[in-house]
């Protein structure tokens, strides 16, 4: 019985870690990226399955400080909530924390800007581009940064793994052998 | 984390003994070895089932106290919640059973092993009524999910209860009479209705690898290979063995095929913990820390299968472990053995398939 726990405890182990990354949400209310361009009155997010009393959010402005959002509720699927004062221009970000009907909690975050015209249309255009420029340069300098060294070193220790693999099969047989 | 997949095992296991003993004792004692289950056992099995179905409600408590506090934290998890309302109805189910197994001899009468296998299989019913699937289709999920989990405890209920509590191998082959197309009708009910319940959460097999859904998927089902291999031998090799040896104890085997079994509830247990391939957006945060430590393959829209040579080479290391595990028989070598090699089969048959995604 002792054996049986440990190999299960060493087996289990090598799943520690994966945290809970989970995104149940459907649709919501100002979206993920959406450039809000009217006064923003509520939030809105709906979730694919049933989501339980407790579930909520909050909304946070781009220098991190928390805005307070009324009535926050939640109804079968979706999570609703009130912006009691218009929201100034700006990028913003909701984190919401949910809990499914099979009892997981999940968590994720959208983020927005609100841009409501006063006088001038013309900036936003160029930020918005300009934003997406940068994004593209990131991704691609991690992406070549990450995988010429990974995969010299993933297939050597996979050499590593198969050779350690035949010594155990040899070892193995030639005991087995041995034994009577 | 850790916790919570240590108790989801502890559940299954308990679930199945409980059901397997109450089964047991229905069986007249000349179609099966002389088992005694010591009551304590039975009954820890019994407080097991809320004990270990509580920490994933016990989590959700937690998790609200800091706004509402302990006692409105609980009353609402467990009153208004539908992993709660599933847990009270399993909790109360538990209590008569383990009341009536404490005061009355449950093999006295068959009626008696009846009452016993209605409450345990109510109590599955519960289990699976706060399972993921039936939080997406409340009816087919509910189904399938409370179908699987009754066959499983089924089959491996009896296995458990056969292969560890028998005093010896008296009435063996009578025993494998009647087992052996029971538990290859349980494996038929468990593969349908595993294949339906991952229908309603994974797209894309393959694809979904690359998530620790997938990954805890995969080695799940790379498992049925020795656990198949171990059926068989327990089935009808040994059965061969005892015919021509008739000191040949055929316990041991049963009890490494419920081993293998112990494997595969742990990956169902982290199957429950992770979020399904539908609901999950697959990117670098999303990733398996697993998938990433052994593929070289840039994290992607979608995934296929295509051999080369590394993902040649480890099934050709599989086979000969398979040979290995089927050697370790034919010399009688201590059952850890062939338990290991088993393993590493496993093990390479992993690192075939996940080296051959591109």
């Amino acid at each position: 019985m002792k054996k049986i726990l440990f190999f299960s405890f060493i087996f289990l182990l090598t799943f520690i870690g994966n945290a809970f990354a989970h995104t149940g949400l459907e649709t919501s209310s100002p979206q993920q990226g959406e450039v809000v361009e009217e006064e923003l009155k509520q939030i809105q997010l709906t979730f694919e399955t049933k989501i339980e009393q407790g579930s909520t959010f909050t909304l946070q402005n781009s220098s991190g400080e928390t805005i307070p959002v009324d009535n926050i509720s939640v109804v079968e699927r979706q999570l609703v909530g009130d912006i009691p004062t218009p929201l100034q221009n700006g990028d913003y970000k909701i984190n919401w924390n949910i809990i499914g009907a099979d009892g997981h909690l999940i968590e994720g975050e959208i983020s927005f800007s609100v841009n409501v015209p006063e006088e001038e249309t013309t900036v936003e255009e160029t930020t918005e581009v300009e934003q997406a420029v940068e994004e593209n340069e990131a991704t691609t300098v991690i992406d070549a940064n990450n995988e010429e060294p990974e995969q010299e070193k993933s297939n050597n220790s996979i050499l590593i793994i198969a050779v350690v693999l035949i010594v155990i099969i040899i070892g193995s047989f030639l005991f087995m052998r041995r034994k009577k | 984390m850790f916790l919570l997949i240590i108790s989801q095992v502890f559940l299954y296991l308990c679930l199945s003994i409980t059901f397997g003993c109450f089964l047991l004792s229905l069986i007249p004692k000349n179609y099966r070895p002389d088992i005694t289950v010591p009551k304590r056992i039975l009954l820890l099995s019994i407080i097991g089932i809320p004990l270990s179905s509580f920490i994933p409600v016990l989590q959700i408590i937690l998790y609200l106290i800091p706004t509402s506090g302990f006692y409105e934290s609980f009353q609402n998890v467990v009153f208004t919640f539908e992993i709660g309302k599933a847990w009270l109805f399993v909790f109360t189910l538990s209590t008569i059973l383990f009341i009536f197994v404490l005061l009355i001899d449950y093999r006295k009468e068959a009626l008696y092993g009846f009452f016993g296998i209605v409450l345990i299989c109510l109590s599955i019913v519960g289990v699976g009524w706060s399972s993921h699937a039936s939080s997406i289709d409340s009816t087919w999920g509910f189904i399938s999910d409370t179908t699987h989990l009754t066959a499983v405890c089924l089959w491996i209920g009896i296995l458990i209860v056969v292969s560890w509590f028998s005093k010896d191998s008296s009435n063996w082959l009578a025993f494998l009479k009647w087992f052996t197309p029971v538990a290859i009708l349980c494996f038929i009910v468990t593969g349908i209705s595993g294949l339906i319940l991952m229908s309603f959460v994974v797209d894309d097999y393959v694809t979904s690898w690359m998530i620790p859904y997938g990954q805890a998927l995969l080695i799940k089902h790379l498992f049925i290979v020795p656990l198949l291999f171990y059926a068989l031998l327990n089935g009808i090799i040994i059965r061969r063995e005892m015919k021509k040896n008739i000191d040949f104890d055929p316990r041991p085997w049963a009890k490494v095929e419920s081993i293998i079994i112990l494997f595969i509830f742990s990956e169902t247990a982290v199957l429950g913990e992770q979020s399904p391939p539908k609901e999950t957006a697959i990117s670098s945060d999303t990733v398996s820390k697993l998938f990433t430590m052994f593929s070289k393959v840039p994290v992607q829209e979608s995934l296929h299968l295509s051999i080369n040579f590394n993902s040649i080479l480890f099934i050709i290391l599989a086979v000969l472990f398979f040979a290995m595990t089927i050697y370790s028989f034919i010399r009688k070598s201590p059952v850890i053995l062939s338990i290991l090699m088993s393993v590493l089969l496993v093990v390479c048959l992993y690192f075939s398939f996940i080296l051959s995604v591109a």
